[in-house]
């Protein structure tokens, strides 16, 4: 009994002590936030963390992993607090955010211009407010339609080529009526991923919404969405959109959208770059990507991703930019791409990538990148709004709600949002 | 020292109060900690224009801007509907909303073009398109073109008719009314449903059945899992398509009744709600009920047996009378419990439901602080709220005591 006490005594002793130790060298411990994304993702940022410690004599980083669902609104109320990390990320469009409330440090003062030379110019202006960088990426989203290549040409559906030549809206509706005989009973003919919440439905409808000739916001001034969001050209996107769930070609309410994608029951599956590796995996080469269909001004998508800055109080800035060097090298991009399916945020490494390359399974993606395709989201720190006002606006229309009441009720919120900004 | 405190605690009824201090201090320190200082700071919160994500925050000019945009409240009357009611939104006023069915066919060549004369297929079109809701479309710039100028710092909570004349509720923050008016037609049915079905449970588990401790942990077993659990398996049970409650609806009717788009239409997504709640919660009222009658006394009921008392008689002069404070209890909870609905609403319905039928003031305030980052107008509207339940809770209070309530 008594021995047993002892030796419980010695592990707490051993236990207290041993990492004391270790941690006990000169090196300046630098926080870190992140979000805890794919779990793939998760496991090359933590790789990548693990090395830089070992290899760094000056700096140790200190990671905390949040959720990611409640992730920037965790951000928000530490920043209220003065509670922030030196080194965090986050998602694009709350880059002006920060920047308003001054939470950030800008980082011209450190990145080289060899650096930025060799970074895709979407992610420059990603971070880029008030003519200053703020951020940086390693990659960036690509946003199109996954479709199930067998299904496409049972239905005599053509595949567009690349972004020169994508369908049409009438081409898209005649692809949806031709694919739907050929969907099994428990199917559906288009997943819009309905079981997302938050950022998903101003990430991927605002674009189609630009497309048919409306947008978000008034993007000269960022005074108001009157107009632009309920004006005649976002109404015809409502309706459009709308018809697709009376006619059962598109539901509101999915169990698990993308295992009807990767099981058949579904043609076409409209998502971002990061499901490309479940989707190869389940589907192989009958995985293609169709580019963003062109609804009458011109085809646009979404760009824009996990980004990361130095906060203004932190006491270490020099480490943090270290470690946000240390993930911009082209080895540790290419290795984090490899595992969420991103577009890489350098050209040396997309370049080196045969995904990414002519005739790669998301070549899609690079060429809509770069060819002006993609659109950054609207750059406002009203931006909270959009994202509250276009997930309700298309949650409703989906369910059949009056398209011109959804969207004014959209339009109200965001111009509150801006009223409250200026008061 | 010492004389103050034997001026204050001396004597035996002195030393009670002390002692009474002392137990109650513990309750006392929390509920001021967690309470009435985050209330007070609320208080202070809801005359600024802080924000969550650390912008510069001021005093608002004037202080009580938060609570003129939460309060304010209008009834004004519409114009009157014109003749031609158009499709298409005006920049403001009457129009008809359109299914897709009727843009279609208003777009459809076949009728509305080549076939002009064709009036079989015309009146087809009209009649689909004439099923349409009336809207008020109320545009704050565009207001002047129907006279109402005015009100441009409103906007429309619900219109309705009264003898053929347009009326409308119109608020600063449509949104709030709409979640208080939530929480009143929540509290308003799930709190007697929920009351009464507690009891009738209780009753029925407390005759001794064989098996009677299974079903005592069946119906309570609800209450002991996590709210945000059984939301979740809930809103895969109300599914339109794949769920098991319109699969069971389906299969009970034999197909003839389709089943309901519960989440997702502004008629049943509360009711949705309330059925989940009163089912999550019943077992809570249904255990405090139990202790009730079990502390009936037995005699009671068996004076009234040999006095030829029925069982509806026994229940109505023995039981009601003798659960009188344990009702008031249960009643008063359930309805504060009622108030504070929020977990199942943000979980099945994120967006505060189908035409915001299941926005609710707690979700309303989070939505505001915590999404928008406008914690300064978030606090003004938990205010508010909070007077809104105090209130509430006393004319409770008093119905209750000037029935005089059994020591």
């Amino acid at each position: 009994m008594k021995a047993l006490r002892v030796l419980i005594l010695v592990a707490i002793i051993i236990a207290v002590a041993v990492p004391m130790s270790a941690s006990a060298q000169d090196k300046k411990e630098v926080t870190l936030w992140f979000h805890s994304g794919q779990g793939s993702e998760r496991d090359a940022l933590d790789d990548q963390i693990t090395r830089f410690n070992a290899d760094s004599m000056d700096y140790e980083i200190v990671p905390l992993e949040v959720p990611e669902g409640s992730y920037n609104d965790q951000v928000k109320a530490a920043a209220l607090a003065g509670d922030l990390p030196c080194v965090l990320d986050f998602d694009g469009p709350f880059v002006y955010n920060y920047v308003f409330s001054g939470d950030l440090i800008p980082l011209d003062d450190y990145a080289s211009e060899e650096l930025l030379a060799d970074v895709l110019p979407s992610i420059i202006d990603q971070g880029t407010v008030n003519d200053q960088l703020w951020s940086l990426g390693q990659f960036d989203s690509g946003l199109s339609i996954w479709a199930n290549k067998p299904m496409l040409e049972e239905a005599g559906v053509r595949i567009p080529e690349g972004i020169d030549d994508p369908w049409t809206l009438d081409e898209l509706n005649a692809a949806m009526d031709a694919l739907a005989p050929l969907v099994p009973e428990d199917g559906y003919v288009i997943d819009f991923q309905f079981t997302n919440e938050g950022e998903w439905y101003s990430y991927a409808f605002g674009p189609w919404i630009r497309s048919f000739g409306g947008d978000t916001i008034d993007r000269e001034t960022y005074e108001t969405a009157e107009g632009f969001l309920n004006g005649p050209e976002a109404v015809a996107f409502g309706e459009w959109f709308q018809s697709l769930f009376d006619k059962g070609y598109a539901t509101a309410t999915p169990v698990d959208p993308s295992a009807d994608f990767q099981e058949g029951r579904v043609p076409l599956s409209y998502v971002g770059h990061w499901m490309y590796n479940p989707y190869k995996d389940a589907l192989g080469d009958d995985l293609v990507l169709i580019p963003q269909p062109d609804f009458g001004a011109g085809a646009v998508t979404g760009m824009g991703s996990w980004n990361w800055s130095i906060t203004s109080g932190c006491e270490n800035p020099d480490g943090a930019w270290a470690f946000i060097e240390f993930l911009m090298q082209p080895d540790n991009v290419a290795q984090m791409t490899q595992a969420n399916g991103a577009v890489p945020a350098l050209k040396s490494v997309f370049e080196q990538d045969a995904r990414f390359s002519m005739g790669g399974d998301m070549y899609i993606y690079v060429r809509q990148l770069e060819g002006g395709v993609a659109v950054p989201r609207a750059a406002t720190a009203a931006y909270p709004g959009i994202q509250t006002g276009m997930s309700d606006a298309i949650n409703a229309i989906a369910r059949g709600e009056d398209v011109q009441a959804s969207l004014d009720g959209a339009v109200d919120i965001i111009d509150s949002a801006i009223e409250n900004l200026n008061q | 020292m010492q004389a103050v405190f034997r001026r204050y605690f001396g004597g035996r009824q002195g030393r009670d109060l002390f002692m009474a201090l002392l137990m109650g201090g513990p309750a006392f320190l929390l509920l001021a900690l967690f309470m009435i200082v985050p209330f007070i700071r609320g208080i202070d919160l809801s005359t600024t224009s802080q924000r969550f994500d650390g912008a510069e925050a001021h005093r608002l000019n004037p202080w009580y801007r938060n609570y003129d945009q939460v309060l304010s409240v209008n009834l004004i009357r519409l114009p009157d509907v014109p003749d031609d009611v158009p499709y298409r939104a005006p920049a403001a006023g009457w129009y008809r909303a359109t299914s897709s069915e009727c843009n279609g066919c208003e777009a459809d060549n076949d009728c509305s073009i080549t076939d002009a004369d064709d009036t079989v297929c015309q009146q087809a079109c009209t009649s689909i398109c004439e099923q349409g809701d009336l809207i008020f479309r109320w545009r704050a710039r565009n207001l002047e073109q129907v006279g109402l100028e005015q009100y441009q710092d409103y906007e429309i909570a619900r219109n309705f008719a009264v003898g053929g004349n347009q009326y409308a509720i119109i608020a600063k923050d449509p949104l709030f009314w709409k979640g208080l008016l939530n929480n009143f037609y929540f509290a308003l049915i799930v709190v007697p449903v929920q009351t009464s079905l507690a009891l009738l449970m209780a009753i029925l588990i407390n005759q001794k059945l064989p098996w009677r401790n299974v079903f005592r942990t069946v119906y309570f077993s609800p209450v002991v899992t996590a709210m945000v659990i059984i939301a979740v398996v809930w809103k895969f049970l109300y599914n339109p398509e794949f769920g098991l409650i319109n699969e069971m609806i389906q299969f009970v009717t034999g197909g003839r009744v389709e089943g309901y788009k519960w989440l997702q239409s502004s008629d049943m997504a509360m009711p949705a709600i309330m059925i989940m709640s009163i089912w999550q919660g019943v077992g809570f009222q249904m255990i405090i009920f139990l202790a009730g009658l079990q502390d009936i006394p037995e005699d009671l009921y068996e004076a009234s047996a040999i006095d030829g008392a029925s069982i509806w008689q026994q229940f109505r002069h023995i039981t009601l009378p003798m659960l009188r404070n344990t009702t008031i209890f249960v009643v008063l909870t359930t309805t504060i419990l009622a108030f504070r609905l929020f977990d199942q609403v943000n979980v099945m319905t994120p967006d505060g439901g189908p035409d915001e039928s299941t926005a609710t003031m707690v979700w309303y305030a989070i939505r505001r602080g915590w999404s928008q980052s406008e914690v300064g107008y978030a606090s003004a509207v938990s205010v508010v709220f909070v007077g809104i339940v105090l209130i509430v809770s006393l004319i409770q209070r008093t119905v209750v005591q000037s029935e005089s309530a059994l020591d």
